[in-house]
């Protein structure tokens, strides 16, 4: 049967190939994700023996005396050692700190490669890397403030030179800086040696490193000393460990990409199988047995697998040494393509799981083909199988996806209506809360898979009639031919449809979520600081009139006003204005309702708000004001100044300010400026929550954009699906369109009747794949987050309009072979009898 | 290219110097060697000659679904030779009317959706008059909401002919219209078909191989080797037997 399984796959080459692409773009993904593994080794050793500096012996965490030094230097085979010094501060800025290693440049081993200016060289200078140095907006010669972690001291440094960053992995590039200038800092912070420091040897080149590190040991026992190797193995083996979730995180995407393809290609070989009736009801009249019938189908699926994995897995090595090119290049050519470490089981793996999913997504087809009578070739061509599901596949369909969704909703539900005292309670059993909505989340979409056939067509109908609705008048038989094809065959588009779901229900889904996390923080940091720009006193004596001046003074800055805080009740404190001031600093208009001589207070949690609060300073004087309720009032409580003014001290505790948002960054550079200047030896400190939520915002993005990259693999395959299918509908249907032809139908309406036919489909996918992701990015989302006090449900609209247009015009592209392809045979020819 | 305008009241579909080739060099085949034809209007003309005669060939280039090789065909009005694909398939959707020997409906279409096909691609609104006087006579009222599944060969050929004859075509092409029917649904068929040129006014080509459904026509044209070998008028089924017959021994000696 070998031959006619050949045979077979030359005539249906063409209608093969969209299938195998799914598969090798599945296999592809599950090479990658294994290549990844070693890419990122071999990435971990470069940084890691970069930063080795070429000693061969380490010992680390080290507070070496300098007699320990000279005793070191006597061991046998020791050419030279090296005391790094290595301490940990942060670097102030508007923006928040930036947690740097500062070490001393090495004596012995290679310097780090300037970028711009030089190593810094006098006291107080230092390097810092491009990376950093960009994040923070500093240039060759800057100031920069240090803060020491464990003490209060502080104290400013020069930059002097810019390092390139290299590679860095999951971790910061260190900063340098001069021996005494650290050793000062050393002094300042007054604590005891630090065991920060490295201390690397150098042989001379007559002993190996094992026999050097073993001499150290018994000369200066008890500080475990490494050679170069064991550092890199144990170093490498802990980068490895931090990067597991992320490898994990592939192969779960992987799986899904695959199981998509297994989808598409399932369908793709249940259409070959319709088509192929007669010939293999031929085949059944020539004397072949069932089982010979069904093997042509799984050795085709075999073979089929085979390709496309090899080819994935060719795509797959491809990518893997592109990112280890890159990882050379970054690592100025420390790690060689050379090093990309080769298993068998990158190979074996890739390829037994393309093969193993391409025959399983043929069983089922193949078992249609066993089924094939041979009385079929005689015939006249079968018409369209228009069978939907039966009715046990719909109870059992609905009672997976109630099940489901009483599950997945129960969760998100309890959190909602919750009090907020009950929370804290249902936080504690959140593992079972996230069990049940996951299990009710694969329930529920189990369910649709089983109920597509009688889901998908009818949403695809509504679809197709929408789009007659608001089309031109001659346009409608267009898509009224168009809507009545893509709905004809339930079984296919339910299988379409299905696979285009699962994609895009996972994109909606991770959107949701990280719109949710992000609205949810950026409410949690607007809770605690509802302010742009938050200026507070960097003295007891609060804010002096000429830090305001230059507050008020700086551009960009549209509004500011002056805060002091008052204690209250319940642990709250009331912010204390010009009601006018700050309802246009806070950016909240229903501040300036606030009436003469009452406290502007909340409703938070349903409590009923106390008919009057009393407001005390430190001194112990107290002013007790009736509340009065104010909508949207961005803090728990306001009093106006004039009211509480005998319990104020002059000066203002605190500056709040509306900004223009269009430059931040450059805005918080001169306001620091401006407030540094103004403020002489103790300068106000800025703080800008804007920047906090801007940064949220960029973490979250990029978090979106990796997931967004590895699903969007998975929808791309859905999307060839799409293709998949017009195609062998388009083959499947050549005497209808050569009928519609000679009826009068112009090449361009057969053109635009097969681009909706693809856009409606894809388009049914993705409104289906959009409701679930909706429904689950909802439950999970609440799940997780429904506790925390600054939780907002959000969604991330550009991502869902994305991905609807994203499918519509996938699905016109879809259209533009099949249509050439039909519209190549002539009418006459389509017409015949075959 | 022609020069003399046809009438177009006297002749609805006129042909001349037709020919098709298909190959070159020593594989060429010739379909269609050199045909002048006019179809009377208001005519049944019937098309007939042994397989491979060229008279599919001929009905393709009369209603314009094929280009020839040489010669130009006059179809409602125009020279197909002059005007485009678009507007050739514009004269099909709004002139002519087609009945096939497997009927061709759309199957996911019901019987009255097949029938007003023809109108909605062209953005027109049916005409319920005309719509509820073919549906009465082709006995197919009570089978307008089913699909071309669910009725019989003799029902959906009906269906076809309603869906020809619903534009008010200038000419209807039936090409083998009874070559998958049990011959009782063959001859009601037949005799729709008479019904459409006598009562409707409609004129109608049709290509068959069988002398009985050719007797049903007014007048039928004999094809051999890709030339006009005959004419009957006014022929029985006898009399076409005959000269079919005659042909085949023309070919044999």
């Amino acid at each position: 049967m070998l031959h006619f399984t050949l045979a077979q796959i030359r005539t249906s080459l063409g209608k093969l190939t969209l299938a195998g692409l799914a598969i090798a773009l599945g296999t592809a993904f599950v090479s990658v994700t294994l290549i990844a593994s070693s890419v990122f080794r071999a990435a971990a050793e470069a940084v890691v023996t970069a930063s080795l500096a070429g000693a061969d012996v380490i010992v680390s965490p080290a507070s070496p005396t300098d007699d320990d030094i000279a005793r070191l230097r006597a061991v046998g085979g020791v050419a030279a050692v090296d005391h790094q010094r290595v301490e940990g501060l942060a670097l102030a800025t508007g923006s928040g700190n930036y947690f740097i290693d500062f070490q001393t440049l090495p004596s012995v081993g290679a310097k780090p490669t300037l970028r711009d200016g030089r190593l810094p060289a006098a006291d107080g200078e230092v390097a810092i890397a491009a990376d950093v140095a960009q994040a923070m907006r500093i240039e060759v010669g800057d100031q920069v403030t240090w803060q020491s972690w464990s003490s209060d001291a502080n104290g400013r440094f020069r930059v002097s030179g810019i390092t390139e960053s290299g590679l860095a992995l999951l971790e910061q590039p260190p900063g340098w800086a001069p021996r005494e200038t650290l050793d000062r800092i050393r002094e300042m912070q007054g604590a005891e040696a630090a065991d920060t420091d490295r201390v690397l040897i150098y042989g001379d080149g007559t002993v190996d490193a094992d026999a050097m590190a073993a001499a150290i040991d018994r000369a200066f026992p008890g500080h475990h000393p490494q050679t170069a190797q064991q550092v890199i193995d144990s170093n490498v083996e802990n980068m490895l460990g931090n990067a597991q979730f992320f490898i994990l995180l592939g192969f779960g995407f992987a799986a899904v990409a695959i199981c998509v393809a297994g989808m598409v290609i399932s369908n793709t070989f249940e259409v070959l199988v319709a088509q192929r009736t007669r010939v293999l009801a031929l085949l059944r009249c020539g004397g072949a047995t069932k089982g010979q019938v069904g093997r042509t189908v799984l050795l085709e699926a075999l073979l089929l697998g085979l390709a496309g994995s090899i080819a994935g897995i060719v795509v797959g090595l491809a990518l893997g040494f592109a990112g280890m090119a890159w990882v050379s290049k970054e690592s100025n050519g420390l790690v060689s393509l050379r090093m990309l470490h080769l298993e068998p089981g990158m190979f074996l793996i890739p390829l037994a799981v393309g093969v193993l999913v391409t025959v399983v997504s043929a069983i089922a087809p193949a078992r249609s083909a066993t089924r094939v009578s041979p009385v079929a070739a005689l015939r006249p061509t079968a018409s369209d199988p228009l069978r939907a599901g039966r009715r046990s596949r719909l109870i059992v369909g609905l009672a997976l996806a109630v099940v489901g969704a009483v599950l997945l909703l129960t969760p998100p539900i309890l959190v909602v209506a919750a009090s907020f005292d009950d929370r804290s309670r249902l936080y504690d059993s959140l593992g079972w809360l996230l069990l049940s909505g996951i299990a009710g989340g694969l329930l529920l979409v189990g369910g649709f898979l089983v109920l597509s056939v009688f889901v998908v067509p009818p949403i695809v109908r509504a679809l197709g009639a929408a789009l007659a609705v608001v089309a031109p008048q001659r346009s409608r038989a267009t898509i009224h031919l168009a809507t009545a094809n893509a709905a004809r065959n339930p079984r296919r588009i339910a299988a379409t449809a299905s696979a285009l779901v699962i994609g895009v229900g996972l994109v909606t889904m991770m959107a949701t979520g990280a719109a949710t996390g992000r609205a949810s923080l950026a409410q949690t940091v607007k809770d605690d600081y509802p302010a742009d720009v938050v200026v507070e006193a960097g003295t007891p004596s609060g804010i002096t009139p000429a830090v305001h001046q230059a507050v008020r003074g700086t551009e960009g800055v549209r509004h500011t006003a002056e805060v002091w805080i008052l204690p209250a009740y319940d642990d709250k404190a009331a912010l204390v204005g010009d009601p006018a001031a700050l309802a246009q600093a806070l950016e909240a208009p229903d501040v300036a309702t606030l009436r003469d001589g009452h406290v502007a207070v909340a409703r938070q949690g349903g409590k009923e708000i106390p008919a009057e609060v009393t407001l005390s300073n430190d001194d112990g004087a107290t002013v007790t004001l009736p509340t009065q309720e104010v909508s949207q009032l961005p803090v728990a409580m306001i009093a106006p100044k004039a009211a509480v003014a005998e319990l104020l001290r002059d000066n203002p505790d605190m500056l709040i300010a509306d900004i223009d948002e269009t430059d931040v960054e450059g805005l918080v550079n001169r306001l620091t400026d401006a407030v540094v200047s103004a403020g002489g030896d103790a300068p106000a400190q800025v703080q800008v929550p804007l920047l906090e939520r801007m940064e949220i915002d960029r973490v979250v993005n990029a978090l979106l954009t990796v997931l967004l990259v590895l699903l969007g693999v998975a929808v791309v395959i859905a999307l060839v699906g799409v293709a998949n299918t017009l195609t062998l509908s388009v083959l499947e249907r050549r005497r209808e369109h050569g009928t519609l032809r000679s009826l009068g139908v112009t090449r361009g309406q057969l053109r635009g009747m097969l681009a909706v036919e693809g856009a409606l489909i894809a388009l049914g996918g993705v409104v289906i794949g959009i409701l679930l992701g909706l429904v689950t990015g909802f439950a999970g989302a609440t799940i997780l987050l429904g506790t925390t006090t600054g939780f907002t449900f959000a969604i991330h609209w550009l991502v869902l309009g994305g991905t609807v247009v994203i499918a519509v015009l996938a699905g016109f592209v879809a259209s533009v072979a099949p249509a050439r392809t039909a519209l190549r045979v002539p009418v006459v020819v389509a017409l015949a009898n075959d | 290219m022609s020069t003399t305008e046809p009438n177009r009241a006297e002749s609805a579909v006129v042909a001349r110097a037709l020919t098709k080739t298909y190959g070159t060099g020593a594989a060429t085949v010739h379909a269609l060697a050199g045909v002048d034809v006019a179809i009377a209007s208001g005519e049944f003309t019937a098309i007939m000659g042994p397989s491979g005669s060229g008279k599919s060939t001929l009905m393709h280039l009369l209603a314009g679904l094929d280009e020839p090789t040489s010669g130009d065909v006059w179809l409602a009005g125009k020279w197909l030779s002059q005007i485009s694909d678009k507007e050739a398939t514009l004269l099909r959707r709004e002139r002519v009317g087609f009945v096939f020997q497997s009927f061709n409906l759309l199957p996911m279409y019901t019987a009255l959706q097949n029938i007003l096909l023809p109108l909605e691609l062209a953005g027109t609104k049916p005409d319920q008059d005309w719509l509820d006087q073919l549906v009465a006579l082709l006995h197919i009222e009570d089978r307008l909401t089913h699909l071309p599944s669910e009725l019989s060969g003799g029902q959906q050929q009906r269906v076809a002919i309603a869906r020809a004859l619903i534009t008010r075509p200038d000419v209807i092409f039936a090409d083998e219209p009874t070559g998958n029917l049990d011959s009782r649904s063959g001859s009601e068929v037949l005799s729709f078909l008479r019904t459409s040129v006598r009562e409707l006014g409609r004129t109608v080509i049709m290509v068959t191989h069988d002398p009985i459904a050719a007797a049903h026509a007014s007048r039928v044209l004999l094809i051999a080797d890709g030339r006009i070998a005959g004419e009957i008028e006014n022929p029985t089924p006898e009399a076409i037997s005959t000269s079919l017959d005659m042909l085949r021994t023309d070919e044999v000696a």
